[in-house]
C-alpha cells in the first residue's frame, strides 16, 4: 500500500503536464473557492482580531434572524412536498400514460421553461396575476384589495420554477422500474390503484427522498422569488442576508447571517449526496421485459393523469403569455395600449447590462467548459495525490446558496491585496467556479463509458499525457465540453444570487437590471428584459442541442440532459 | 473541427463588436444617481453632449448608495453622487467618504442649498428640495367613499387598514425623511407610537422610496407616504393620482450631491458637479417630469412642481438627522420596534 502510493506520488511528480494541471487548478480552487469561505468564517468568528462566537451567538439571539431561519425552513419544506407531488405526477404521466413522442417532447419543453428562465419570471407574473391589478384575482374574480405578497405566493412561484428538478429525478427511477413487476401483480389479481400503492409507490421511495431533499436545497437557497414575493412579514435569511448588506453595509451581520443559511445547505447536501442520492432500488427479473403498455394503469386515470399535468402545462404556459404581453403594454393592469416601448428602454438605457452579460457570458463560457472537461477528466483517469479533496472542494461553491458565495467574494476581494470587486473577472470567476460542476459531472461520465485502452494505446505510443488529453481524450469528450459550456452561458444570463453582490458601476448584469425595474415597480421592462433572457437562452440551448446531436456517441444524449438538469 | 473553429471566429467577432465601446479623449466619469432614472440617463446624455466626458451611470436609492461608498472606500469606484435625499448625503461627509469641493456656482444657489454645503464642511451641497406628504388614488377612494387624508393623524383612520405603502427606512432615504419628520414633529416616543399604529393600516413596505407612488397610480394601494412631487410626475402620465401635504407640518428633503473621496477622475467629477449646478442642467429635471424645487435661482422653477408656500413646512434639522449616529440608531428603533412586528 505504502509502496504504492510512494510509486503513484512519484509517477505525479515526474508527468509535467500533470503536475502543472494539479498545481494551477490548486492555485485557482483555493483563491476563488477556499479563501473566501475562510475570510466569511473569520467576519463571522471575529471582533476586533480577536476569535469569539459572539456575533454568532448575537445573530441567533435577534428574534428576527430567528424568524427568517423558521420561515426559510419552512418554506423549503412545502416547496419540497409540492415540488415533489408535481415532479412525480408529470414524471408518472411521462412513464406511465401512454403519451406519444411529440406530446412528450411538448411535456418535456413546458416543465424545462422554468428551469432556463431568468429568476424572476415566475415572480412577475404571480403579480401580474394576483396582485392587486391581477389579471386573475381583478379582472376575472373582480377582487379589489388582494395581495400577492406572502408564504403562499412564494411557496407557488418555487414550487413552479422547480419542481422540473423533481420531474428529472424521479422520472428515470419510474422508467426504470420493469413493467413485468406491474404486469405480474396485475395478473396475480392485484387492482391497479393496490399495485401502485405497494409496488410502484414503494420502488420510488428513496426517488423521494432524494427530490424532497435537491427541492428543499432549491429553495433554501433562492433568492430572487422570496425578494420579490415574501413582503415584509414573510422575510428568509437569503433575503435578509442581502438586506443587510445593501442597506446597511453591514459585514458582520451578513457573514452571521450566511452562517446560518450555511448549517442546513451544508447539511441536506451532503445527507442527499452521500445518503439519499446513492441508494436507488433497483429491480431485477432477469429478463428485462418489453417496453410495452404496461396495463398497470387504468385508461380513465391515464386520462386524468394527463389532463392534470396539461392544467399544470397551462399554467406555466399563461404565466409565460402573460409577461410577453406585459411587455408590449405600457402599464400592465392600468394601461393596456400596445407600445413597443419597453423593449425601447432596454436597448437604449438596458444596453450596458445586455453587452455586459454577454460578454461575461461569452467570456465565462469557454472558461468554464474547459475548466469541466479538465477537472473532470483528471478526477476520472488520473491518479494524483489529494484527488478526493479536489472533488469536493470543486463542489462547494456549487453546493452553497448563492448568497452565500456573492458575500464571501464580496469580503474576499473587496479590499487589497486582492481587490477585485469593480471588475469583469470575479463575476466570470463566480460562475466559472459556481455553474462548472455539471460539466465536470459529464465529463466524468462519459469517461467512465471509454475504455482507457485508448489512452493507454497513446502513452505507450510515447505522446505525454497532455498530448494525449488533446489528441485522444479531448475529442471523445466533446459533448461534455459543450455540456458545460451551456450551463455557464445559461446561468451567467439567469443568475442573480451570487453575482448580486459583484456587479459594479462598470459591470451590471440583465438580472440585475430587472430586479432593479422590479424594485422601482417598472413592470414593462422587467418583462421586457426576461423575453429578451428567454429568447437568447432558448436559442443558445436549441444550438447546443444541434450541435450535440451531430456528436452520435449514445452518451451524447446525456451530456444534454445534463445541460437543463444543472 | 473546422465547423468549432468557425464557431470561435464568430463568437470573438461578437466579443469585438460588444467591446468597442468608443473611447472618448475627453476621459469618463462615474455617477451614482440616486433620481428617477429618466433624469439619471437625460442628465448622463447631456453631460456628455456638452463636454465630451463619457457618463458611466449606475441608478441606486440614496440608502444604498451610502453603503455601497462603505464598502468602497479603500477602492472607490465611483466619481460623483447626484442626487437623493439629503441626510445620506451628510452621513457620507462625517463619516469621510466624499470630499470636499467649492464650486464656483455656490453664489448662484439658493440659501438652503448653501446651507447644506455649509454643514458639511463643504462636502455635499442641495440640487433640489421636495416636501413629504401623501399620495393617493382617487378612484380607490371613491370607490371606497373615503375622504382623502389630509394630516398624518388621517393615516390611522380603519378605513384605511392596509391601505397605505411606505418605503422601508433600511434602504430608502423618503422613509428615513419621513420617520425623523414625525420625530421632530411629535417628539420621539410618541413618533413611534404613531409609527406603531400606522403599523396596521401598511400593506407594505418596500425597497424604493418612490415604488410607493407608483404603486398608488397603478391601483395597488390607496396610499403613499411619498415625496408630492413624485405623484405630480404619474399625473401627467395620466394616472388618477393626487397629493396632499399633512396639516400638522412636514418635512422635506433637500437632494443633494457629492465628490467620492479618492475619485479616480477628480477633474472631470468637479466638472460634472460644476454643471450639474447651472440652470441648464437643472432644468432637466422637469424635462424628465420630475418637479423638485431646483436649487439654482436662476432655474425656471417648473409650473407644475408643488409650492412650499402653500404647505406647513417644519424647520427641519438637516444637520442634526444627518448624523450617522443618529441615523443608525433611529433605523434600529424602527427594525424593533417597528419593522419587524407581526402583520395584523
Amino acid at each position: 500500500m505504502a509502496r504504492g502510493f510512494v510509486s503513484e506520488g512519484r509517477r505525479f511528480l515526474r508527468d509535467p503536464a500533470l503536475l502543472g494541471a494539479v498545481v494551477i487548478l490548486w492555485l485557482l480552487l483555493a483563491l476563488f473557492v477556499l479563501y473566501p469561505l475562510f475570510e466569511l468564517l473569520v467576519r463571522a468568528f471575529s471582533d476586533e482580531g480577536k476569535f469569539t462566537a459572539q456575533p454568532l451567538l448575537d445573530g441567533i439571539a435577534d428574534p428576527s434572524n430567528r424568524a427568517a431561519f423558521v420561515n426559510s425552513l419552512i418554506l423549503a419544506t412545502a416547496v419540497g412536498v409540492m415540488g415533489t407531488l408535481l415532479g412525480f405526477l408529470f414524471a408518472l404521466t411521462a412513464t406511465r400514460a401512454g403519451l406519444g413522442r411529440r406530446w412528450l417532447t411538448l411535456l418535456d419543453a413546458t416543465a424545462l421553461l422554468p428551469l432556463v428562465s431568468p429568476p424572476f419570471t415566475t415572480s412577475i407574473a404571480i403579480i401580474f396575476s394576483f396582485g392587486p391589478k391581477g389579471f386573475i384575482s381583478h379582472h376575472l374574480l373582480g377582487f379589489d384589495n388582494v395581495s400577492a405578497y406572502g408564504f403562499w405566493s412564494t411557496a407557488l412561484a418555487e414550487t413552479l420554477t422547480y419542481f422540473p428538478i423533481g420531474y428529472l429525478t424521479l422520472r428515470p427511477i419510474l422508467a426504470a422500474i420493469d413493467p413485468n413487476l406491474e404486469e405480474m401483480a396485475f395478473s396475480l389479481g392485484g387492482s391497479r390503484w393496490r399495485i401502485f400503492r405497494t409496488v410502484t409507490v414503494p420502488l420510488c421511495v428513496p426517488g423521494f427522498a432524494n427530490t424532497f431533499l435537491l427541492l428543499f436545497a432549491a429553495s433554501l437557497a433562492d433568492f430572487a422569488t422570496p425578494l420579490i414575493l415574501a413582503g415584509n412579514s414573510f422575510a428568509v435569511l437569503p433575503t435578509q442576508a442581502f438586506l443587510q448588506i445593501t442597506g446597511m453595509f453591514d459585514f458582520k451581520g451578513g457573514a452571521v447571517l450566511s452562517l446560518m443559511l450555511l448549517v442546513p445547505a451544508a447539511a441536506v447536501f451532503l445527507l442527499q449526496r452521500y445518503w439519499v442520492g446513492r441508494r436507488v432500488y433497483v429491480t431485477v427479473t432477469g429478463k428485462v421485459g418489453q417496453r410495452s403498455r404496461t396495463r398497470a394503469m387504468a385508461p380513465g386515470a391515464s386520462v386524468g393523469l394527463v389532463v392534470a399535468c396539461a392544467l399544470v402545462a397551462i399554467v406555466i404556459v399563461y404565466f409565460y403569455a402573460l409577461l410577453v404581453y406585459a411587455s408590449f403594454v405600457v402599464a400592465f393592469g392600468a394601461n393596456e395600449t400596445f407600445t413597443w416601448r419597453h423593449y425601447g428602454v432596454i436597448f437604449t438605457e438596458g444596453l450596458p447590462a445586455i453587452r455586459d452579460t454577454l460578454i461575461i457570458a461569452l467570456v465565462g463560457m469557454p472558461l468554464g467548459g474547459f475548466y469541466g472537461v479538465l477537472v473532470g477528466y483528471l478526477l476520472a483517469r488520473r491518479r494524483f495525490p489529494g484527488r478526493r479533496a479536489m472533488e469536493i472542494v470543486t463542489i462547494i461553491n456549487y453546493a452553497l446558496p448563492g448568497t452565500i458565495v456573492g458575500i464571501a467574494y464580496l469580503m474576499a476581494f473587496n479590499d487589497p491585496p486582492i481587490a477585485l470587486t469593480g471588475g469583469m473577472l470575479i463575476i466570470v470567476a463566480c460562475y466559472v467556479f459556481r455553474y462548472s460542476p455539471t460539466g465536470i459531472r459529464a465529463t466524468v461520465a462519459l469517461l467512465q463509458q471509454i475504455d482507457r485502452s485508448l489512452e493507454e494505446a497513446s502513452s505507450s505510443l510515447g505522446a505525454g499525457s497532455g498530448e494525449t488529453f488533446r489528441r485522444v481524450t479531448l475529442p471523445l469528450i466533446v459533448p461534455a465540453f459543450f455540456a458545460g459550456l451551456g450551463v455557464v452561458f445559461i446561468r451567467s444570463m439567469t443568475a442573480i444570487s451570487a453575482t448580486i453582490f459583484l456587479v459594479s458601476i462598470s459591470w451590471t448584469l440583465i438580472t440585475v437590471r430587472i430586479l432593479e425595474n422590479m424594485t422601482e415597480l417598472a413592470l414593462g421592462p422587467a418583462a421586457a428584459f426576461s423575453v429578451f433572457v428567454i429568447v437568447v437562452v432558448f436559442a443558445v440551448v436549441w444550438g447546443l442541442s444541434a450541435v450535440l446531436a451531430r456528436f452520435r456517441a449514445p452518451t451524447a444524449g446525456a451530456a444534454a440532459r445534463s445541460l437543463l438538469g444543472g | 473541427m473546422v465547423s468549432m473553429n468557425r464557431y470561435a471566429a464568430a463568437g470573438a467577432a461578437v466579443l469585438l463588436a460588444l467591446s468597442a465601446v468608443p473611447a472618448s479623449a475627453q476621459g469618463t466619469v462615474n455617477v451614482y444617481c440616486s433620481v428617477q432614472v429618466e433624469w439619471c440617463t437625460l442628465a448622463a446624455n447631456e453631460f456628455q453632449k456638452a463636454t465630451g466626458i463619457k457618463v458611466s451611470m449606475t441608478q441606486k436609492g440614496s440608502g444604498e448608495t451610502i453603503a455601497q461608498l462603505k464598502a468602497e472606500a479603500q477602492n472607490p469606484k465611483g466619481d460623483v453622487w447626484f442626487g437623493g435625499t439629503g441626510d445620506p448625503h451628510l452621513q457620507a461627509a462625517e463619516e469621510n467618504l466624499t470630499e470636499a469641493y467649492k464650486s464656483p456656482k455656490l453664489a448662484e444657489l439658493h440659501p438652503w442649498a448653501v446651507k447644506q454645503n455649509t454643514d458639511s464642511g463643504g462636502k455635499t451641497v442641495g440640487i433640489y428640495a421636495g416636501a413629504l406628504g401623501y399620495g393617493f388614488n382617487t378612484e380607490l377612494l371613491a370607490k371606497k367613499k373615503a375622504a382623502a387624508p389630509a394630516c398624518w393623524a388621517d393615516l390611522l383612520k380603519p378605513e384605511f387598514k392596509g391601505e397605505i405603502q411606505m418605503a422601508n427606512p433600511n434602504s430608502s432615504g423618503t422613509a428615513y425623511v419621513a420617520i425623523a419628520t414625525l420625530v421632530q414633529l411629535m417628539g420621539e416616543d410618541k413618533a413611534f407610537d404613531y409609527l406603531k399604529k400606522l403599523h396596521a393600516n401598511i400593506n407594505a413596505y418596500t425597497r424604493s422610496g418612490t415604488a410607493p407612488m407608483k404603486a398608488v397610480a397603478r391601483g395597488e394601494t390607496s396610499v403613499s407616504i411619498s415625496f408630492v412631487h413624485d405623484g405630480v410626475t404619474e399625473a401627467l402620465a395620466g394616472f388618477p393620482v393626487k397629493t396632499a401635504t399633512p396639516c400638522e407640518g412636514t418635512g422635506y428633503e433637500i437632494g443633494s450631491m457629492s465628490i467620492v473621496k479618492g475619485a479616480r477622475n477628480m477633474a472631470n467629477a468637479r466638472k460634472f458637479y460644476d454643471w450639474a449646478l447651472t440652470p441648464e442642467a437643472q432644468k432637466l429635471g422637469a424635462q424628465a417630469k420630475q418637479f423638485q424645487v431646483p436649487s439654482n435661482k436662476a432655474t425656471p422653477v417648473p409650473p407644475e412642481a408643488p409650492k412650499f408656500a402653500d404647505m406647513k413646512l417644519i424647520d427641519y434639522d438637516q444637520a442634526k438627522y444627518g448624523k450617522s449616529a443618529e441615523r443608525k440608531r433611529l433605523i434600529s428603533r424602527w427594525d424593533n420596534e417597528v419593522g419587524n412586528l407581526p402583520k395584523p
